[in-house]
């Protein structure tokens, strides 16, 4: 059983669990925060950040890990501590570049949805005019506003779990019950937006 | 016009339904606009999402930062003494990792499962709904005495017991939580029934925790084909 195991995760089994849904997958996340968490302690001193910089960057880190994981992005050519520690390493470098330089302004970017990447490209241009970060971070607080239910729902939604998973994870009969209520959410979500 | 663009991302169109689509996308503003909300919204949502799982990212960070630090200290002593001293070392931090893992695991699902309780929408607001409310509101110690005063009534209501347990367990009295899943877990006349696997989970959070109950348990809820069991086989697969 895993919590009767061994404290350190293998590779396999952290794979497998990031890729399994529901309790199982978040157990599996926090073991290989712990796991790797040193990698904090090592970057107050290489790359003499605060402790608390170098949290937030390996919380980005394992968050990006993990979406790569999920993605079928990550091939398995090195163990995953080594390529844990290359993003970790190149977010700590990226981020003294950005707060020692004032170029910061320079790299940010409108923010490019994965989904559309494999459209024409003339449907393609049309999207990437009207996708706006401006538009995404009001959206942010409107989903807020939503009740705590259908704010649930947007969110796993967000997370990339599919209408199975949400209908396991959020008590709903069958998939496609959980998808007409998601998409009521999502015209709720819009009328708010576009009150 | 959402269901249409939620099935194009989702692949459920054919080859011509998405050709259309691409190609009505670049022609008609309004699916156009649609299309850029639904994908702004995605990116919302999981702004949000990421901003959550930071959020309890950085409570596990609190959590581990807070842990005493053993340091080692050099031994001059004779070896035989230094390997007893390993050993007893050895063998509390086995058993320290698979405590810390148990009441991880009951704890994270605590955190899913037991946040909210659902409430019905209708205006018809019965003793246990108000509990339910009062439970949802972090009213614990209320909607403890509203489920106890039910169970004063009717001592064999289930969703009262199942709610009276759930609700000692997220107050942190396991003993009377156990009590109450125990009963529930004993009902045979229910279409489901939680109450071996809610029992676990207590077990889970009680230290020192009994592995070995732990473990029966879970393998009755497989064995039986009880509530919990999709999650129980999970822990067992690992």
């Amino acid at each position: 059983m895993i919590f009767f195991g061994r404290s350190a995760l293998s590779d396999e089994a952290i794979l497998k669990g990031i890729i399994s849904d529901g309790i199982l997958q978040r157990t599996t996340e926090n073991k290989l925060y712990e796991q790797y968490f040193y990698f904090i302690k090592d970057a107050t001193f290489k790359h003499q950040l605060s402790e608390d910089e170098a949290a937030s960057l390996y919380t980005d880190t394992i968050l990006a890990f993990i979406e790569n994981v999920k993605k079928q992005r990550f091939e398995g050519k090195s163990a995953i501590k080594t390529y844990l520690y290359q993003i970790f390493s190149n977010k700590c470098v990226d981020f003294l570049r950005k707060t020692t330089t004032n170029k910061m302004n320079v790299h940010d970017a409108q923010p490019i949805h994965d989904w559309i990447l494999a459209m024409p490209d003339d449907a393609k241009n049309v999207l990437q005019k009207l996708i706006s970060d401006n538009e995404v971070k009001v959206l942010y607080e409107r989903i807020k506003d939503l009740g705590e239910k259908c704010q649930q729902m947007v969110t796993a939604w967000g997370e990339g779990f599919s209408d199975n998973e949400i209908a396991k994870e959020l008590g709903y009969q069958t998939p496609n019950v959980a998808k007409v209520s998601r998409l009521r959410c999502l015209d709720k979500l819009r009328e708010l937006y576009r009150r | 016009m959402l269901e249409q663009i939620d099935k194009y991302f989702n692949n459920e169109l054919s080859l011509s339904e998405r050709k259309d689509f691409e190609h009505q996308l670049a022609t008609d503003a309004e699916l156009a606009d649609n299309t850029a909300f639904y994908l702004n919204a995605n990116l919302a949502a999981k702004n949000l999402a990421n901003e959550k799982r930071k959020a309890e990212f950085d409570t596990l960070r609190q959590g581990i930062s807070s842990r005493p630090v053993r340091k080692i200290k050099p031994v001059s002593w004779a070896v035989g003494i230094a390997a007893s001293i390993l050993l007893v070392v050895g063998f509390w931090r086995i058993n320290q990792a698979s405590e810390t893992n148990t009441d991880e695991f009951a704890n994270i699902y605590i955190q899913e499962h037991f946040e909210n309780l659902p409430v019905k929408m209708d205006a018809n607001a019965d003793s246990l709904q108000m509990g339910l409310r009062l439970f949802n509101e972090k009213k614990l110690k209320e909607a403890q005495r509203i489920f106890e005063a039910i169970l004063y009534r009717k001592n064999n209501d289930s969703e009262s017991i199942k709610y009276a347990g759930i609700t000692a367990l997220r107050l942190g009295e396991y003993d009377k939580a156990l009590e109450y899943f125990r009963s529930l877990g004993k009902q045979t006349n229910l279409f489901s029934n939680p109450g071996k696997f809610y029992e676990a989970i207590t077990l889970m959070k009680q230290q020192p925790v009994n592995k070995k109950e732990v473990e029966d348990l879970l393998q009755e809820v497989i064995d039986n084909n009880l509530e919990g069991k999709s999650e129980a086989e999970k822990i067992s697969n690992q």
